[in-house]
């Protein structure tokens, strides 16, 4: 399969459905060959997102673009994107062979081709020799490696996932994320991926747009998202966190938070970090970490997870104890 | 035997009770209905496949039955379809009119069709029957093709639709193939929701008699066993097309789920 991709952008996308908006002036450029997320929870907007993207629904306002040119207007089968949906969407009648054919067929792709075509696509994604099952007879796993297929016979420079592991149990889920992975590095495809999941989205996009109540809250490579996110939403969405009140150094009355990863908090912290003082609350030993919470002075209490370490004893339920971390680990936020 | 399995019992013996009158009597060879017969033959039956009348009134049927049933089961389906993509609102809205034929009483229904009909001078016509009875099996078909419908994943469609195929071809390769098996069980009860129907055409129909109109107006004159040779016949016939059509209900149901 030749590589070959695009990119896409969508620009002030807004989609209203009557008084309310399920995407609010939605802008994000994805470049060829990217590995773009949209993660939120649901009812954030990023599966109208995605239909808009795919043509399934209209945009009330601003356009969308796949490979610079406007596609607003024109159906799903003329937009030539491969798109793999969250339970498979096999054609239950037509046999493995057939339902990755489809897609070619109705590109009319000479039939000397179809064959080689669809063999190497079952190729791509490790399947082989059940080509003339039906989708019934096979497992998730498998119906999940057919629909990737499919997506892909056609070489479309974009391809669109849309919840697409979660039908499937953990284990599967993990090592058909490895294979995700794999296939997008080796065909180069624009890939759009949507997920609730968190550490799918980490683990597996170049970037990910986090979205919240059909607005987008924060664009960035994972690592960036993590360490810098932009709102106390991100902050709280994606890991866990620390939120506590704080007051803007610039202009106090504003009101702003702090947020704090739990293994950023470290026991014994040196005289430029910043402390924090209080009673062990509770306190589980995980093996690698022991995770707890420490009631503070002022009524918070803070999550930790400290690396077990034997040099430092961890403090026991009951006791004080104070726990820092470099004033550079505190993200402030004001929103 | 307890108390529960005797009630079963008596349920069952009393809704086949006139098949189990009728069967025997159609065998007789009296000349006049009675129960038990006292001589037995195929008399009735030869008359009732040898009378020109009797023929033309069976054929008259199955032609409107065959044209309503194609007529219900291709607007049932599309309004099936149609209902799965617009709103909450209008969807409830219509599919309350398209089952109200199944809740008005036939004899309503009837008068209404035949005074419509007397407006647009089209009463006595096999072709305003034909619609009539078309009518009156949509709700079974909206009812039938829409179970099935409402199994297959809506995401079907938009695949083949990302697929390539237009919107009338994803139709026909991605929707229409798991839900075919209802549609025939749907056509299926549409033909005999129309062969069977007698009120609307007696109303509707003066000279040209369907074969319940007919049965309707022999009874009226004299009793003889040829109802109950076509009456056995057509149990038969209705029998084995009925559980066809169950058959394929059923298999669709499970078969989508199981997907």
């Amino acid at each position: 399969m030749p590589t070959h991709n695009a990119p896409l952008s969508f620009q002030a996308v807004t989609k209203r459905y009557g008084s309310t908006s399920a995407l609010e002036s939605f802008s994000l450029d994805v470049a060829a060959g990217e590995f773009v997320t949209l993660l939120g929870p649901s009812g954030s907007g990023k599966t109208t997102a995605l239909n808009i993207l795919a043509g399934f629904t209209e945009a009330s306002e601003g356009e969308v673009y796949i490979g610079g040119r406007p596609v607003g207007a024109l159906p799903p089968e003329r937009r030539n994107v491969g798109m793999v949906f969250q339970n498979f969407a096999l054609f239950p009648h037509m046999s493995v062979f057939d339902n990755v054919a489809f897609p070619l067929r109705m590109r009319k792709v000479p039939r000397r081709e179809i064959g080689a075509k669809v063999g190497k696509a079952l190729e791509t994604v490790h399947l082989t020799g059940l080509t003339d099952r039906k989708p019934g007879a096979l497992s998730g796993g498998q119906r999940q490696r057919v629909a990737l297929a499919r997506a892909i016979v056609a070489s479309p420079p974009v391809l669109l996932m849309d919840e697409c592991l979660s039908a499937l149990d953990l284990k599967l889920r993990e090592e058909l994320r490895d294979e995700i992975r794999r296939i997008h590095a080796t065909l180069g495809t624009t890939v759009v991926f949507v997920t609730h999941d968190q550490s799918e989205a980490l683990s597996m996009s170049d970037r990910v747009a986090v979205l919240n109540e059909g607005r987008l809250c924060q664009v960035d490579r994972p690592d960036s998202i993590y360490d810098r996110p932009a709102s106390r939403f991100v902050a709280d969405f994606i890991g866990r966190t620390n939120i506590l009140p704080a007051k803007a150094v610039t202009d106090s009355a504003k009101e702003a938070w702090a947020s704090i990863r739990p293994e950023r908090l470290r026991p014994e912290p040196g005289p430029d970090d910043i402390h924090f003082e209080g009673v062990v609350e509770e306190r589980a030993f995980l093996g690698a970490t022991i995770e707890g919470r420490l009631r503070l002075g002022g009524g918070q209490s803070l999550r930790f997870a400290l690396p077990r370490s034997a040099s430092v004893p961890c403090p026991e339920v009951g006791q004080t104890a104070v726990l820092g971390c470099p004033p550079g680990d505190i993200v402030m936020l004001d929103e | 035997m307890r108390l529960s399995s005797i009630l079963f019992a008596l349920g069952v013996l009393l809704l086949f009770f006139p098949i189990l009158i009728v069967v025997p009597m159609s065998f007789s060879a009296d000349r006049f209905l009675g129960f038990p017969p006292r001589s037995w033959g195929l008399t009735w039956y030869r008359a009732y496949f040898g009378d020109p009348v009797w023929m033309a009134a069976t054929f008259r049927s199955l032609r409107i039955a065959l044209f309503a049933s194609l007529i219900a089961t291709i607007a049932g389906t599309l309004g099936i379809v149609g209902l799965g993509r617009i709103g909450p609102r209008w969807r409830a809205g219509l599919t309350g009119l398209f089952i109200a034929p199944a809740i008005v009483p036939n004899v309503i229904i009837a008068l209404g069709v035949f005074i419509l009909a007397l407006s647009f001078g089209a009463t006595d016509s096999i072709v305003t029957l034909t619609f009539a009875h078309a009518a009156l099996a949509l709700p079974f078909v909206v009812m039938i093709v829409g179970a099935a419908y409402r199994q297959v994943d809506s995401n079907l469609e938009r695949a083949a639709r990302v697929c390539g195929a237009g919107p009338v071809r994803a139709f026909l390769t991605a929707t229409l193939p798991p839900i075919l098996p209802a549609v025939v069980a749907a056509a299926i009860f549409a033909f005999f929701i129309s062969f069977d129907e007698l009120v609307v055409a007696l109303f509707l129909m003066g000279g040209a008699e369907t074969l319940p109109v007919r049965i309707w107006n022999d009874l009226r004159f004299e009793i003889n066993p040829t109802i109950a040779a076509i009456s056995t016949f057509f149990v038969f016939v209705t029998t084995a097309a009925m559980a066809l059509a169950e058959l394929l209900r059923m298999r669709t149901i499970r078969k989508l789920r199981d997907i």
